[in-house]
């Protein structure tokens, strides 16, 4: 395999053709994108470090930073004001901020083709989406194991990693759960020498975060290739 | 009651805590990592020498291997949710067996090394806890059970080392080998100090273990187990004569404390005695000389065979893991034997004496043991 993709890139670059150009026609002809990158590893100037990758990092860095700022800068001015608010306008305002976030990474990333701007701004709508899902605990006085919030926020970015193919947010996702395993063990058993039958984590909610993860791992796991799932 | 209810509570929750700190601190030292080489990782590729010694070989391995990781978690508390539920039918530790069984199988099918390590040491800890159980119900030494942990590191061992039979299965024996030494010098380093050897006086009280039934199947079952590994992973070649006999010294070293009477290791302190530098612990009795003697040669030769064994297989990462725990003995030790009966400043004086001579002896002996690698495995390649 890989030296079929290595005759195909040596035949291109004979041409003149760009890398980039190669690239599109390897991953058209049905190839992986592991295996076209470790095709292309000993060309230097696409390989890791190359100035095109580190100019591409740097702008991913900068645009992340940017946009948790911007988080950070909205999130004050509401809390600042959050007493001020009725109930159905805090949700409206919690809303609206993770629909238009996400719209806006969808649209920066996938119409005007500037992944790195609609990465970062799809890790602020996960941000939101977090902060959201304990906001409106707070407004309506949910009675719930805090834990349970991480559980809820874990699976809504496990989805939108999958819907917007982002595999950044399958880490937050991972920090966010384990986050939540840490905080069960407190809150479920904070007596131990009485019992409370009554739990307040629904057991629905703990079957489908163990079979989201699962799945994640399992539907994650097939992407590796075959000649690395050997290796245990 | 030392094994009572609070112990289980506790040890559930600085276990959750240990495991998770790890989690976490590990997350963040790879996310720094990561950032700070520009996304490059070292031996990151599968054919290179050390891909063995990687966590995860590509960014799906690791995100995968985290997401059954947390299905294992979140399994967990799911069980011990129910079983609150519903009054607790089970107890705490059989829930944990059930989660490390569906680790120890989501593990080996879908090659996940994180889960392989949780399991391994949830493993260790039901059995404590199940052991203690049967212990406390009718008032049994608790030695019995520490050999019986120091049992089940070494067999951790021996069965990383069978793992070696099939090359694309090395990161998992090597799991399995770094663990069972980790928890062997655990059980070492604690019962060389102090702490330790007042411990070990308070496990011999009790009856026998022989008094359970429960107790003396699982100790004849699990060093049956041990010695069998150990001949079979010798006929195969995959363990050295020198690791076969430490392993079998260490084992009987055990058996000889699961089956020891009740002892007197300190002398009382006598609080009146004012010119006593003790510290307010007691002096050691003839038989707590001679087992601190022994839990200290042990521990020493424990350390020193893994270093060997490092070099017999041309194994560095064995070679500096033997090293930093030989440094953290003499660490420790100096501060166990000295710090109570030495002016403080003579006492940071020759710690300091001691850590450069230590690290210095250490540091060429490293370098010659490495070189002699490399020269041996360049020849090979040639």
């Amino acid at each position: 395999m890989n030296e079929e993709i290595k005759k195909q890139i040596d035949a291109g670059l004979a041409t003149g053709a760009a890398k980039e150009a190669i690239f599109a026609h390897l991953l058209t002809a049905g190839y992986k994108v592991e295996d076209i990158n470790r095709a292309f590893a000993p060309i230097a100037p696409l390989g890791p470090g190359a100035p095109e990758e580190t100019e591409q990092r740097t702008v991913g860095i900068m645009v992340t930073i940017g946009a948790v700022l911007i988080g950070l800068g909205i999130f004050s001015f509401v809390a600042a004001n959050w007493e001020y608010l009725n109930s159905t306008l805090k949700v409206v305002i919690i809303l609206l901020a993770i629909l238009l976030v996400n719209v806006l990474a969808w649209y920066l990333k996938e119409k005007k083709d500037l992944p790195k701007a609609g990465s970062a701004l799809f890790i602020l709508g996960s941000l939101i989406y977090g902060a959201g899902i304990f906001l409106i605990a707070q407004i309506f006085n949910i009675r719930e194991n805090w834990p349970d919030g991480f559980m809820l926020w874990m699976i809504g970015v496990v989805l939108m990693a999958f819907a917007m193919e982002e595999f950044g947010l399958f880490y937050i996702a991972g920090i966010v759960g384990l986050i939540a395993i840490v905080g069960h063990p407190f809150v479920i058993f904070d007596d131990p020498l009485t019992l409370n039958s009554f739990a307040l984590t629904p057991s629905f909610l703990l079957i489908l975060a163990t079979v989201v993860a699962a799945g994640t791992g399992y539907l994650i796991r097939k992407k590796i290739s075959e000649e690395q799932k050997g290796y245990f | 009651m030392f094994f009572g209810d609070y112990f289980n509570y506790f040890l559930y929750y600085i276990l959750a805590i240990l495991v998770i700190l790890v989690l976490v601190v590990w997350i963040i030292v790879r996310v720094i990592l990561h950032f700070v080489r520009g996304g490059k990782s070292r031996n990151k590729e599968i054919g290179s020498k050390n891909w063995y010694l990687q966590m995860s070989l590509s960014r799906e391995d690791a995100v995968s291997q985290l997401y059954f990781f947390l299905a294992l978690g979140f399994l967990g508390i799911t069980l011990f949710t129910f079983n609150r539920n519903l009054g607790q039918p089970f107890e705490w530790y059989t829930i944990l067996l059930v989660t490390c069984i569906a680790g120890m199988v989501t593990a080996y099918y879908f090659k996940v090394i994180y889960a392989l390590a949780f399991s391994l040491m949830g493993i260790i800890v039901w059995w404590v806890a199940q052991a203690s159980n049967w212990a406390t119900a009718k008032d049994i030494q608790t030695s019995a059970i520490f050999a019986t942990v120091a049992w089940l590191a070494l067999l951790m061992v021996v069965v990383g080392t069978l793992h070696e039979i099939k090359p694309l299965y090395k990161r998992a024996a090597t799991v399995y080998e770094a663990l069972g030494i980790l928890v062997t010098a655990g059980i070492f380093f604690f019962l060389s100090s102090n702490m330790g050897l007042e411990t070990f006086q308070s496990f011999l009280n009790g009856k026998p273990f022989y008094s359970s039934w429960q107790l003396s199947i699982s100790l004849l079952v699990i060093f049956a187990i041990l010695g069998f590994a150990v001949i079979y992973a010798y006929g195969k070649k995959l363990l050295h004569g020198q690791e076969a006999i430490t392993i079998a010294l260490l084992s009987v070293v055990f058996m000889v404390v699961a089956f020891l009477p009740q002892l007197k290791i300190r002398e009382a302190v006598n609080y009146y005695d004012y010119s006593s530098l003790s510290g307010g612990v007691g002096s050691l009795t003839a038989a707590g000389a001679f087992w601190a003697m022994v839990f200290n040669v042990m521990t020493l030769l424990g350390l020193l065979s893994v270093m060997l064994a490092g070099n017999l297989r041309r194994e560095t990462w064995q070679i500096n893991l033997g090293a930093l725990l030989l440094f953290i003995y003499v660490f420790v030790k100096y501060f166990d034997w000295f710090y109570t009966f030495l002016d403080k400043s003579v006492f940071f004086i020759g710690a300091g004496i001691l850590f450069f001579v230590i690290g210095f002896f250490m540091e060429w002996a490293r370098k010659r043991v490495i070189q002699n690698i490399v020269s041996a495995s360049s020849q090979v390649n040639v």
